[in-house]
This record gives structure tokens, C-alpha cells and sequence, in this order.
């Protein structure tokens, strides 16, 4: 997909192309999701290049101010309220912390080292939080940095180091921190604390998110771009399964009704969702639960830690218990079509 | 103040956005080169884009992606039966409001008597 786009950003010039790249790095630098602002890019591009055909210049299009219209087209985009992106960001940086805490634990026990970060199978609380608020607020001051940079300037060539000069700043305060333990009182914390705040804020996100989806907080209920995508997804899979499963039975000489395809299709999203429901959490907690008692040793925080986890993965699986009923509805309209296009097909 | 950002002006562009999309599907290039057409030449993208998704959060209207002649895909617009019965009912509030209010602004406004 994104070389895709690339391809396409060639094909602009000039000031089109300026422009672009600074709407490009300021909608990259602002808090959204991934695909929502890739899509938005998608269509930003389509205009620029089809206002560059018709030569018509990038301002009657965008209008002068980059500033202003990517915050205008972040509204169009941002279906979820703020809360939202800050507890994505906190999760991401969560995961972080606990990457870098299971790093820093791992080498202990693989060097027994006598640092002040790790002691025993513990790492320091005030590490692991220290790196976590600081890469937090350190990504949230370059992003505004870079915004800032760009609304005033254009296009940013120092953009492409963000990634870097936010690893310098998280090194330089991992250091601080371990210097600080020295002074501070030691208060250390195990793995199960660290993936407590993980699954509460991975919860909380599912939570909001899930509300916002069913029409909540601003009476959403989903764009109708990403319903259409979906749909046709969907629907594209079921004609696709059909016409192979018929083919199938065909070479065999057997008769394949759609109505026999329907009530296997059905059994089939109902098994489904019963394994993406209940399975799935109790696999994933498992394998997480044997990871745990490898490095830590200790069974009974692990069978807490499984218990929240499913319950964490039960929430975040509502959005599929809510597809479900799609799901049927679309098998139902593909049914009511092939039969028309069969009785079509033998009146001829 | 920039036109696009009147509180009147808000409300209106709704309609007139309503509108281009009732005559036959379109795209957001298209509708910012009707609007130009029309004298609208302040509204870009950025202005549209809330806009068009306003009325897709309320379901007016229907958006598809489909093929671009240049670009790597496009967003189309469609006209819902919720959103035909909107715009009907835009239309009679719009004549009515801007008869009563051009009367003031425009007519006698600046006539009237205390009682």
C-alpha cells in the first residue's frame, strides 16, 4: 500500500509535491490511527493530483494555510475523542517500558550483573516508569515541535530524524534514571504490576473504543467508507468460497445448493466467533502465562494475571461479537442474489 | 472573519454540499470545483472534509471508494433516502428563514416602530 502511494507522490511536481510532503509529515506528526491517516493521505494525494491535471494551483484546493487544513481534515478523520489516542499512546508506551523491563531482566539473568536497575527477577519501579513518562512526553513534544516547524515553514528535511533524536533522549534518561536510583529510595516491581497497568489500559481503550462504535458517545456508529470496505470484503470472501466449493462439487457430480452453502456458511461464523470469543483469550493467556512462569518462577500472580488478560481479551473481542450480526445479514443478501442470478440464468 | 468559519456559514455549506451530491455521485474534487463555480471559491478540501463527514456520521450520505484516473483510489459520494428527505425538508427551512430574515436584514429592518 505504501509503496503504492509512493508511486503516485511521483507523479506530483513542483509545489504540488511541496505541499504534499509538509500536509504528509504534519498529518504523520498528529495523533490519529494508522489507517485512518493513511486513507486520508490516499485521498489528499488523488486531489492534488488531479488539481495538478486540470491545472489548477495546489491553494484553491488545499487553501494557504497547511495548518488549518490538516486540522480541519484530522476532525473529518478522528472519529474517537482524545481520550482515546492518549490511552493508544500510553499503551504503546507501556509496552515499551515492559519490553525494556523484560530487556534489562533477561540480561540479569543472563550476566547476574549487581546493577541498581534489576535485582533479583525485579526491576527498578522507578526505571520502568521514568522511561515510560519521559518517552511519552517525549514524543508528544517533538510531534508538536515538528508541527509547529511545519505550519511555519513548510516541508520539514529534519523530519526524517525523529525517530533517532526521540531513542537519544529515551537513552539519556534511561541513564538519568539509573543514576537517580542511587540517590532515591529502591522500590522495585515485578513483571505482574507492569502488565497490570498494560491490560487496564489496554481495557480502558477497548471500553472507549467499543462505546464509540456502538453509537455512545456521539451517536457513531462507524464511517460508512470503512462499512463499504468491509462489506465488500466480505462479501467478496463468500462469492469467492461459493463459486470454489461449487466448482468442487461440480467435478465430483454433486449437486451444491446455496441454501446448503448458507447453513454451512452460518455454522461456520458461529464456531468462529465462539473461537475468536472464548478460544483465542484462553490460548493467547496461556502461552503468555508459560512466558511469564519461565522468567519469573512465580505460578500463583500468573493465573491472576491470567484471569485479567482473558477478560481484557474478552472486551476487545465485543467489536467481533458486533461484526456477527453483519456477517449474517450479508450471507442472507448474498443467498437472495445467487438465487436470483440462478433463477435469472435458467428462465434464459 | 474567514467566510468558512461563520457559524452561518456552517449550516449552509451542509446544504449546499447535500445538494451537489443529490444530482449524481461525486467526489471531493468535484464538489470544491462546483462550489468555485458557484462563488465558493474559499472552500478547499480541508473546509470540506468535516463537512462531508458530518453528513456521513448522520448517514445522508453513502461513500464508496472506487477507481482513480490518477490517483491511487478515490472517495465517492452518494445521495442516502434519509439524506433526499433531509435536504427536502433544508430546502423548505432555508426559503423560509432567509424570506424572514432578508425582510429584516435587507427590507424593513431598520424601519420599524416601538410600540
Amino acid at each position: 500500500m505504501k509503496k503504492n502511494k509512493d508511486e503516485y507522490k511521483l507523479k506530483l511536481t513542483g509545489n504540488y509535491l511541496n505541499q504534499y510532503e509538509a500536509i504528509e509529515q504534519y498529518i504523520e506528526c498528529s495523533d490519529s490511527m494508522y489507517n485512518k491517516k493513511e486513507e486520508c493521505l490516499e485521498e489528499i494525494l488523488d486531489l492534488l493530483l488531479t488539481a495538478q491535471v486540470n491545472e489548477r494551483l495546489p491553494e484553491e484546493v488545499i487553501g494557504k494555510d497547511i495548518k488549518t487544513f490538516c486540522d480541519n481534515v484530522l476532525k473529518g478523520i478522528n472519529y474517537h475523542s482524545s481520550i482515546f489516542y492518549i490511552a493508544v499512546r500510553f499503551t504503546a508506551i507501556s509496552f515499551t517500558a515492559l519490553i525494556v523491563g523484560i530487556i534489562f531482566m533477561v540480561l540479569y539473568n543472563v550476566f547476574g550483573g549487581q546493577g541498581t536497575v534489576v535485582v533479583r527477577n525485579q526491576v527498578s519501579i522507578i526505571f520502568t516508569y521514568g522511561i515510560a513518562l519521559t518517552t511519552g512526553l517525549f514524543d508528544f513534544l517533538i510531534d508538536f515541535y515538528f508541527r509547529k516547524q511545519i505550519a511555519k515553514n513548510g516541508k520539514n528535511k529534519y523530519i526524517k530524524f525523529k525517530g533517532e533524536i526521540r531513542l537519544a533522549l529515551v537513552v539519556l534518561c534511561s541513564m538519568l534514571f539509573s543514576l537517580l536510583e542511587e540517590t532515591f529510595v529502591k522500590k522495585y516491581t515485578t513483571l505482574p504490576r507492569m502488565l497490570l497497568i498494560v491490560v487496564i489500559t489496554l481495557l480502558l481503550v477497548a471500553v472507549v473504543d467499543c462505546i464509540e462504535r456502538r453509537g455512545g458517545f456521539d451517536g457513531l456508529n462507524g464511517s460508512s467508507y470503512r462499512k463499504s470496505k468491509d462489506r465488500e470484503l466480505l462479501k467478496t470472501a463468500l462469492y469467492l468460497k461459493y463459486e470454489k466449493k461449487s466448482n468442487r462439487n461440480i467435478r465430483k457430480n454433486k449437486v451444491y445448493s446455496v441454501e446448503y452453502f448458507a447453513k454451512k456458511q452460518k455454522k461456520e461464523i458461529e464456531i468462529g466467533h465462539v473461537m475468536q470469543c472464548i478460544l483465542f483469550p484462553f490460548i493467547m493467556a496461556e502461552v503468555f502465562l508459560c512466558g511469564y512462569s519461565i522468567l519469573a518462577k512465580e505460578l500463583t500472580s500468573g493465573i491472576f494475571i491470567l484471569f485479567i488478560l482473558i477478560l481484557g481479551l474478552m472486551v476487545i473481542n465485543i467489536k467481533l461479537i458486533l461484526i456477527k450480526k453483519t456477517q449474517l445479514k450479508l450471507l442472507q443478501e448474498f443467498c437472495e442474489e445467487r438465487i436470483d442470478k440462478e433463477n435469472r440464468n435458467n428462465g434464459e | 472573519m474567514k467566510l468558512e468559519e461563520s457559524q452561518l456559514m456552517k449550516g449552509i455549506l451542509e446544504g449546499c454540499v447535500l445538494a451537489i451530491i443529490a444530482v449524481r455521485e461525486t467526489y471531493g474534487y468535484e464538489i470544491i470545483s462546483v462550489l468555485a463555480d458557484y462563488g465558493f471559491t474559499d472552500i478547499q478540501d480541508g473546509t470540506l472534509y468535516p463537512v462531508l463527514t458530518r453528513l456521513e456520521k448522520k448517514e445522508l450520505i453513502i461513500c464508496r471508494i472506487g477507481k482513480s484516473p490518477y490517483g491511487p483510489k478515490r472517495k465517492y459520494f452518494n445521495i442516502s433516502e434519509e439524506g433526499k428527505k433531509y435536504l427536502e425538508q433544508f430546502k423548505k427551512t432555508y426559503l423560509d428563514i432567509t424570506l424572514r430574515a432578508n425582510s429584516i436584514i435587507l427590507g424593513d429592518g431598520g424601519k420599524y416602530e416601538k410600540k
